[in-house]
């Protein structure tokens, strides 16, 4: 004979019910927002079958192994079926017109502003992010716009502008996307410029290179702890990156940013090591920006990199045997111009991006000695 | 016979007396009670100029403020122009002291501006009413110092110093001045109108002082601060939250002017028709508190060309729009500029060295770098 059901046995049920239904939407509808119904729904690249239903993307160091339904962790690309698909192709979450010197990208000189583009997502999850807002949440989270890749070129064309940025969040996270619009935009004989994080396989990234002009790589500090700590990841597959651009160096242009945290990545060892793996192994003449940290996201308890600390950096980097270093975000100071390393002379002045002064013929001093760089 | 001789006279007497008290009454209500010194009197002139001065000074002392913040000294620039500040300032100039009152209903404007000063030099958020206020009270500034320029122009006053351009409030014309035109300034006027407005506050000697220290102000400045200066103009609130590095190149590319945009474009076609009046009333203010002295006319084609831009903004779809938004900013800063009117894009390269030099070295900036340095101090622990 079956034992009665009691009333507190029966509460129990319903309360375990309850909370398991809880967290079993709360997963499928969280899921569920990173994604939104796109039309232009875009098979991936750079993805590989482990079984019927999983797959394992290839396009980053990531690697994330999805079970059918699954998202990966840079919240662009979801397994259907078996297939693996990127869920932001043709939606961009932020457009702008902006000076190329924002990228920051200072020795690629092009016609009037660039059309830039961002959509939803990031492979990475850095603490400090300052487009956190898009970054961190897939394209089902954020407001977007639909805008195909031949779209994105009309619009760039119509508004009088020769050159398309992927920047503000990850290119790497909308790789379909970028070479897609990159492979339109060649077409119309525009200028292309991938501002990173570089932490994308050398595959892809081997098979971008002829599609993008100008590579902007954010190397974030070159201590793994603050990788771990702050980001998420280790820094090999960046340095690694960079040094495969420097060796496409003939096929694209390269230029390193780095932005300063106060507190984490500030101390002069650990800058100074950094100058120095990228004047040993990148060369004198890349130029190397560092830029100002704001607080924000999950740092929005610190306090703006001091200028002094800025201006420290730039010494040490300058003192490694770096040509062109320079300082960004802070209107006024002299570090944001290009100087002659041949004769000293200011030959390119800056103010908020602008270039209010340019001496250069065709990338030339008067001096004669020539500055690196794609100069109009 | 002699009865009525007599009643004669009496009527005569009492009518005498009538008029003479009736007379009397007249003159009494005629005379006013603490009559207003004449327009001629020499401490109610010397009261005008020093009021004149006063809301010079403060809107000077405000702009001198927020560009000593927009300017990204460094330590080295900071402790050379405090030392040439106070150097000025015990050698010529001490600080200037602000009579909080007013013979010339100019209280609430010097009250407020002293408010806004306080935040300023403590580098605080201000307050969205006290931006407002600031903003209403400058219009009323304006129309103020207006009534006092068409003094000398319409009414032919004529007078020494301050008061040569800026005639005393009996000689205001009278009624609405809307319609009114003051004299265009060309850029030697400017000039003229630049020093006059310096010689006001800092007398000859310190006039002549500041002049000369102008190359070596100059030679403490970047080129990228001097661009920055260059483009500079008389400013109570700053572009942005003093706690927000301020980007004085982009005033006008502002959140603000970016949701008005916003708010013109999502009226209805039949919206916009009917009350575009209303939508526009934020760009005459704006012009209004930007130069005192404009008249209608003048207004009316700056309103023309600043709706031509809203029109533009209008016609565009979402993603346009979104590109061009900040050049649509730029392009409705152009249409509501005052430089041409004003001249003051069209300084010379010494006088703009003299202007910046007024603003780094103002009476009671040491204070300012001094609190830069403790900043600076704080940030290199």
């Amino acid at each position: 004979m079956k034992d009665k059901i009691t009333r507190r046995t029966f509460f129990k049920k319903c309360a375990k019910l309850t909370v398991g239904f809880c967290v079993f939407s709360n997963f499928i509808f969280k899921s569920h927002a990173k994604e939104i119904n796109n039309p232009l729904k875009k098979e991936a690249m750079f993805w590989t079958k482990k079984n019927s239903s999983t797959v394992k993307c290839l396009l980053c160091p990531n690697s994330c192994v999805l079970q059918e339904n699954d998202i990966g962790r840079c919240n662009s690309r979801k397994n259907i079926s078996g297939k693996l698909y990127s869920l932001n192709y043709g939606l961009p979450s932020i457009i702008a017109l902006d000076y190329i010197e924002k990228s920051p990208l200072y020795h690629y000189q092009i016609e009037g502003k660039a059309f830039s583009i961002a959509t939803a997502g990031c492979n990475l999850g850095c603490r400090f992010c300052q487009n956190w807002k898009y970054s961190q949440f897939g394209p089902g989270e954020v407001e977007n716009y639909e805008l195909s890749p031949k779209e994105v070129v009309s619009r760039a064309k119509k508004n009088n502008v020769k050159s398309i940025n992927f920047f503000y969040t990850e290119p790497t996270i909308y790789y379909e996307y970028m070479t897609d619009i990159a492979m339109l935009a060649k077409k119309e004989k525009m200028k292309t410029i991938c501002v990173t994080a570089g932490y994308i396989n050398k595959e892809p990234l081997l098979e971008l290179i002829p599609y993008i002009d100008a590579f902007v790589i954010g190397l974030k500090g070159f201590d793994d702890s603050f990788y771990k700590n702050y980001i998420g990841c280790v820094s090999k597959p960046i340095t690694d990156t960079i040094k495969t651009l420097k060796k496409n160096n003939d096929k694209t242009w390269l230029e390193i940013v780095n932005l300063i945290v106060p507190g984490l990545n500030d101390d002069e060892a650990s800058i100074r090591k950094m100058a120095k793996w990228i004047y040993d192994e990148i060369g004198a003449d890349v130029p190397f920006h560092f830029t100002r940290f704001e607080p924000h996201y999950k740092l929005d308890n610190l306090n703006p990199t001091p200028i002094s600390t800025l201006k420290k950096a730039h010494t040490i980097a300058k003192n490694e045997g770096l040509n062109y270093v320079y300082l960004g975000n802070i209107p006024g100071i002299t570090e944001s111009n290009t100087f002659c390393p041949g004769c000293g002379k200011t030959v390119i002045e800056r103010v908020n991006f602008k270039v209010i002064k340019n001496d250069l013929k065709s990338g030339v001093c008067s001096c004669g000695y020539k500055i690196p760089g794609h100069w109009l | 016979m002699k009865k009525n001789n007599k009643s004669g006279l009496i009527i005569k007497l009492c009518s005498s007396l009538l008029i003479i008290i009736f007379l009397y009454i007249i003159l009494l209500l005629g005379a006013k009670p603490d009559q207003k010194p004449k327009p001629d009197d020499i401490t109610y002139l010397k009261s005008y100029e020093e009021e004149l001065l006063d809301l010079s000074y403060l809107v000077l002392k405000a702009s001198a403020i927020n560009i000593i913040y927009g300017l990204n000294l460094e330590r080295y620039q900071v402790e050379k122009l405090k030392e040439l500040s106070l150097n000025f300032e015990n050698d010529i100039m001490p600080v200037h002291y602000i009579n909080p009152y007013s013979d010339f209903n100019l209280n609430e404007i010097k009250s407020s501006y002293i408010e806004l000063l306080d935040y300023l030099y403590k580098k605080k958020s201000i307050p969205e009413d006290l931006k407002n206020k600031v903003n209403q009270i400058r219009i009323q500034e304006a129309e103020f110092i207006k009534k006092g320029l068409l003094g000398v122009q319409m009414n032919g006053y004529e007078g020494n110093k301050c008061l040569k351009c800026h005639a005393p409030p009996d000689y205001f014309p009278d009624g609405n001045i809307s319609e009114m035109k003051t004299e265009t300034v060309s850029p030697e006027k400017r000039a003229e109108i630049d020093k006059a407005h310096v010689y006001g506050i800092f007398g000859k000697e310190g006039t002549e002082k500041l002049w000369e220290l102008k190359q070596k102000v100059d030679d403490i400045l970047t080129s990228g601060q001097k661009y920055l200066l260059k483009n500079f103009r008389c400013c109570l609130i700053p572009p942005d939250d003093l706690n927000n590095p301020v980007n004085i190149g982009q005033a006008f590319v502002s959140d603000e002017w970016i949701n008005y945009f916003t708010e013109v474009r999502n009226a209805s076609n039949k919206t916009w028709k009917e009350y575009k009046q209303l939508y526009i009333i934020p760009l005459k203010d704006y012009i209004d508190a930007s130069l005192p002295g404009i008249n209608n006319l003048k207004k009316k084609k700056m309103i023309d060309k600043a709706v031509l831009v809203l029109e533009e903004s209008r016609r565009l779809d979402k993603v346009d729009f979104e590109l061009q938004k900040k050049i649509l900013c730029l392009k409705l800063k152009d249409a509501l500029s005052i430089d041409e009117l004003t001249g003051e894009d069209k300084r010379e390269k010494e006088e703009r060295q003299f202007i910046s030099t007024v603003y780094l070295l103002f009476p009671g900036n040491a204070n300012i770098y001094e609190s830069v340095l403790k900043e600076i101090d704080i940030s290199e622990k």
